[in-house]
């Protein structure tokens, strides 16, 4: 087992996934159902972003840059089970990082969530259907991470550590048993169940054909309405704009 | 566009208010449970039915408040709004949004206004619009459209911090609250720090790279 990380996330031996014969009961095949995507504005285009985006951009937990050694091209597409789960895998690195109990003293932006105007405005929503017979490895699933062993537990989905999740990530990639993972975000808990989709062939082009509509996120109204209440954040109106002579 | 939907709020900051009801007459109330009807039905014209129309109020004034802050009609609307349609009230995120939006305001010694800074530090109005329009200070308006300047941002030159400037023009937005939230919400790096911590804290590098990475994503 491998030693722990300054972090508390261990890092992954040179142990292939489809060695570890245990870990086949957490592969769970998807079935066909909606999950969804929440992505941003591009100002040079003035369009969003595409919804179907493997990234290799490095710039969350799971995503990693490319290289030979790879089975395939690299690439990760996270999305959530729920619009809720999309909504706070988007925002909650917005959000104060401690939202346990209100300090004495703290002042409300110190413990409150909350969603700017632009937030509804230059972030977009797509609702993608997810095909059948996808196998995703179960990281909510109890049992799952231990069986892992290596010392993974609950901290590859909790630590900011995100150098150490892409090497988990990276690990999981490269079994060719799975094509992703089921994990939960880290302050939505069992309401924020995600997907890790790894870029295999033939996924993407099946996710954008059957994606749905794209709409600014504020134009979802009955879904943010049902979000706030259920991921308790509020939505901030709009100050006014400067006044002439200002 | 969108404007509140809902948040959870805590005891109403309200006292009293002064209603003139459809026959002119003026009154005021000052029960809790008055309050809040009174709000409602004058939220009624904005968003939701009111539940009797027996007093509509045409018109509503603020007659006193706990809270300084709340102090403009718009803060009644927006507050009777979002008191409205809020279940709970016992969660870390339940703060009324006016009292977020004001400690915004007021956070790290508040802020000055555009006569104020333009007396301080000796440039144009023109000037400073400019500054507005081209993402390179930190503004945020009042209810009339004055503008304020957090003093924050600030060096002892009144020059806006350079780590400041470089998160501004990552951001790009008129989106005031956007801005104020990005600088002072404790979301980076180890709990309980903020970007603007950082800076203050010769870790700017460290704040730039972590916004950077955040309007990086697609």
């Amino acid at each position: 087992m491998s030693a722990k990380t300054s972090s508390g996330c261990p890092a992954p031996l040179d142990v292939e996934f489809s060695v570890v014969k245990e870990l086949a009961q957490y592969v769970v095949p998807t079935k066909a159902g909606h999950a969804w995507r929440i992505h941003s504005h591009n100002d040079e285009t003035g369009l969003p972003f595409d919804p179907v985006f493997f990234s290799e951009q490095e710039g969350s937990r799971w995503d990693f840059k490319s290289d030979s050694r790879l089975p395939y091209s690299a690439g990760v597409l996270c999305i959530g089970k729920s619009f809720e789960a999309a909504v706070v895998e988007t925002f909650s690195k917005n959000w104060p990082s401690v939202l346990t109990a209100k300090p004495a003293g703290a002042k409300p932006y110190e413990i409150a969530r909350v969603l700017t105007p632009d937030d509804l405005t230059r972030k977009y929503a797509t609702r993608l259907d997810v095909p059948a017979g996808l196998r995703l490895f179960d990281l909510t699933a109890t049992g799952a991470m231990s069986s892992v062993g290596h010392g993974l537990d609950a901290w590859v989905t909790a630590t900011k550590a995100y150098d150490l999740t892409r090497t988990w990530s990276r690990w999981f990639f490269q079994c060719r048993d799975i094509d992703g993972l089921i994990y939960s975000s880290r302050p939505g808990g069992a309401q924020a169940i995600n997907y890790v989709l790894f870029s295999r062939p033939g996924l993407k082009e099946s996710l954008e054909a059957n994606a749905g509509p794209t709409r600014r996120l504020g134009k979802w109204s009955r879904q943010i309405r049902r979000a706030s209440k259920v991921l308790n954040f509020a939505i901030l109106a709009p100050l006014p704009p400067p006044r002439r002579g200002e | 566009m969108p404007t509140l939907l809902q948040s959870k709020a805590p005891a109403i900051s309200l006292v009293s208010l002064t209603i003139r009801d459809k026959s002119g007459r003026t009154r005021v109330v000052k029960t809790q449970s008055e309050i809040a009807a009174a709000i409602r039905i004058f939220n009624g014209r904005i968003m939701s039915r009111p539940e009797t129309s027996r007093a509509r109020p045409k018109s509503l004034s603020v007659r006193k408040w706990r809270s300084p802050g709340a102090t403009t009609l718009l803060d009644v609307a927006n507050f009777g709004r979002h008191r409205a349609s809020n279940p709970a009230s016992d969660s870390p995120a339940a703060v009324s949004t006016v009292e977020y939006v004001q400690s915004l305001k007021e956070a790290e010694g508040g802020a000055w206004s555009t006569a104020e800074f333009v007396e301080r530090a000796k440039i144009s109005r023109q000037a400073l619009q400019e500054r507005r329009d081209t993402f390179a200070i930190v503004y945020w308006t009042d209810a009339k459209g004055h503008c304020h300047y957090p003093k924050w941002q600030f060096d002892s030159d009144l020059q806006v911090l350079s780590h400041v400037r470089m998160i501004l023009a990552l951001l790009h937005t008129h989106d005031t609250l956007r801005v104020l939230t990005t600088f002072l919400v404790p979301s980076i790096g180890e709990p309980g720090t903020s970007a603007l911590k950082l800076i203050h804290a010769g870790r700017g590098e460290e704040a730039v790279a972590a916004i950077r990475s955040r309007e990086d994503e697609r």
